[in-house]
């Protein structure tokens, strides 16, 4: 019943259900891991296997990434006790939809790119879940007013200042210089996040995850994980545009924040009860989530990871336990993960 | 205050959040969306209720206990005052270990008075050193409950794997076994026999042999956790020599 009442209000706005039950309001836009080739590919393989096995087939690289619940564990935060309405801001193929759908909420699945909400919606009609309505539209352009209960961010407001079609793969390469003028990225981002503020209702939560600014890791010469440059995310800007212009041939505008940051931007945005938590190793599997106090960074502890293969990897979960567990330099920790009510 | 301390461990498909009030862990949140870890999260409420009654009190005090068709969770007190255990060597725990024996007696004992015939017999799953058993002075509290079966295993099924466990930690930690843990296996081994804890499907043939068949056979108890046990999956040279060991016990 709730989810008719959202497609109507959906349909309201100018979307279309299509032919593959995705709500579109004929906006164009890209951004996948995949290239626009693979995610061709992988749909003609999902056409005729079952969407797991077509993940397992085509793209097993990101088996985890689409199916793992461990994914979810920062939905855990949030209160499941009703069942409310759900938007998920560039849920991408769903993972934390399904989380959200799982719990018993209704999601509004909103992304760009029209591949992977058919992903998602092969896999509701697979998995029986009908509580998942996929939107594809350009997230910053969806506006609703106080009808969601639960706003997901998870890995995109990084993303929220890039204009251009985005290919991963293509995108850590050189591109073209983009000689339009753009506004500024922590200006879309705090514009981006008042649409989300204004889309929920009066004591809606939002939830949002992105890397950490000042991550040890960088400091380690880890790279940028979105400019796949060294140094540039905790850089300031200015040094960091000229970096990425001379190496990338492109304008640095993929920001990230640090703790106090972004609890700043978000509570400028409308927000109040801004809470934060420091995620070990990153937001995308984590293993370890903590109150971002100084109580809460004491919870600290050796964890496992699977995904801690070389030595460098090694060396450096050494260097965070140490900072962890012994200075508790939790302002250095790898991401953020941000709660926070209207 | 909350904080996820964790997800997903050994697949178990579980994550836990701990909830504080004035900086202490005042309750312990386990929820799951999988299937297996919602089958998990009964199977402790359940373990929980059985151990609770045995001991005649609410040892564990469970708070909350909801599941849905694709999601679930058990919220419990943290019960105050047990704090886990610092090494899990067998020869740093000796005294732990009696204690063990002497709670599994305590817990166990009316079940197997009551009914002293069962080939099966309700199994926690997991008592281990490292981290299911927590200590106050002489008292212990067995927790981690989410593999626990009702008909579950041969009568001291648990206690041999904790020994088994704990054998391991010491070799792993200094590439041996000592005298001293041996003979003090040899110890409790007796004393399980003596007061009609150890079944005698142990008793065929080595203990620990017939443990690790045990386990072999009933994979489906641990589902994705199986491969936790690391002297049976593991491929290293200290599992290889550790397991070779076992057939002089």
């Amino acid at each position: 019943m709730i989810n008719n009442e959202i497609a109507k209000m959906i349909t309201d706005m100018g979307f279309i259900c299509d032919n593959n039950g995705i709500y579109t309001n004929g906006a164009s836009g890209y951004w996948s891991n995949l290239s626009v080739k693979e995610n061709q590919k992988f749909l003609e393989i999902l056409s005729d296997a079952p969407p797991e096995e077509a993940v397992r087939k085509v793209i097993p690289q990101f088996f985890d990434m689409i199916y793992s619940s461990k994914r979810e564990a920062a939905l855990e935060f949030l209160d499941h006790s009703k069942p409310g309405i759900c938007i998920d801001y560039g849920c991408m193929w769903g993972v934390l939809s399904f989380g959200m759908a799982k719990r018993g909420h209704s999601v509004i699945a909103v992304d760009q790119t029209y591949e992977s909400l058919c992903f998602l919606q092969k896999r509701s009609l697979n998995e029986n879940e009908k509580k998942i309505i996929p939107v594809q539209t350009d997230i910053r352009k969806f506006e609703l007013s106080g009808v969601a209960d639960f706003a997901i961010v998870n890995g995109v407001l990084e993303w929220i200042p890039v204009n251009e079609n985005v290919n991963v793969g293509d995108y850590y390469s050189k591109s073209k210089a983009m000689n339009v003028k753009e506004e500024e990225p922590m200006f879309m981002q705090k514009e981006f996040l008042k649409n989300v503020f204004e889309s929920l209702k009066s004591g809606g939560k939002l939830m949002l995850a992105i890397e950490n600014r000042f991550s040890y890791e960088y400091f380690l010469g880890k790279k940028d994980p979105h400019a796949n440059i060294l140094f540039t995310t905790f850089l300031p800007r200015r040094i960091s545009d000229i970096i990425s212009r001379y190496r990338k041939n492109r304008p640095y505008r993929n920001y990230v924040y640090s703790f106090s940051a972004l609890k700043k931007m978000v509570s400028e945005s409308g927000y109040k009860n801004v809470y934060l938590y420091s995620a070990f190793p990153n937001y995308h599997f984590p293993e370890l989530i903590l109150d971002y106090s100084e109580e809460g960074i004491k919870a600290y502890k050796k964890y496992p990871n699977k995904r801690r293969i070389t030595h460098k990897q090694k060396i450096a979960y050494y260097i965070e336990f140490f900072l962890m567990q012994i200075f508790k330099v939790k302002n250095l920790s790898p991401a953020i993960i941000l709660i926070a009510e209207k | 205050m909350k904080s996820l301390i964790k997800n997903f461990q050994h697949d178990s498909c579980i994550c836990v959040i701990n909830e504080y009030v004035n900086g202490k862990v005042y309750s312990i949140r386990k929820s799951s969306s999988t299937l297996s870890g919602i089958i998990n999260l009964r199977r402790e409420k359940e373990g929980i209720d059985w151990y609770n009654s045995q001991k005649n009190s609410d040892k564990i005090q469970i708070i909350e206990f909801q599941i849905f068709e694709k999601y679930g969770y058990l919220k419990f007190m943290c019960t105050k005052g047990y704090y886990p255990l610092k090494s899990y060597s067998y020869k740093k725990n000796f005294e732990v270990i009696e204690l063990c024996l002497e709670h599994y007696m305590q817990v166990w004992g009316p079940i197997i008075e009551k009914f002293p015939l069962l080939s099966l017999y309700p199994f926690h799953g997991d008592l281990s050193l490292s981290g299911n058993i927590l200590i106050k002075g002489v008292d212990l509290l067995i927790v981690d409950w989410e593999h626990y079966c009702f008909n579950g295993a041969p009568i001291g099924t648990d206690l041999v794997y904790l020994m088994l466990e704990a054998l391991y930690f010491e070799y792993e930690e200094s590439g041996k076994i000592s005298g001293d843990s041996m003979r003090h296996v040899n110890k409790m081994i007796l004393e399980m026999l003596k007061k009609k804890i150890l079944s005698p499907f142990f008793c065929k043939g080595y203990v620990f042999k017939s443990l690790l068949q045990f386990i072999r056979n009933n994979k489906l108890i641990w589902g994705n956790q199986y491969n936790k046990f690391i002297f049976l999956t593991g491929d290293s040279a200290i599992t290889k020599s550790f397991i070779t060991i076992l057939d002089f016990v």
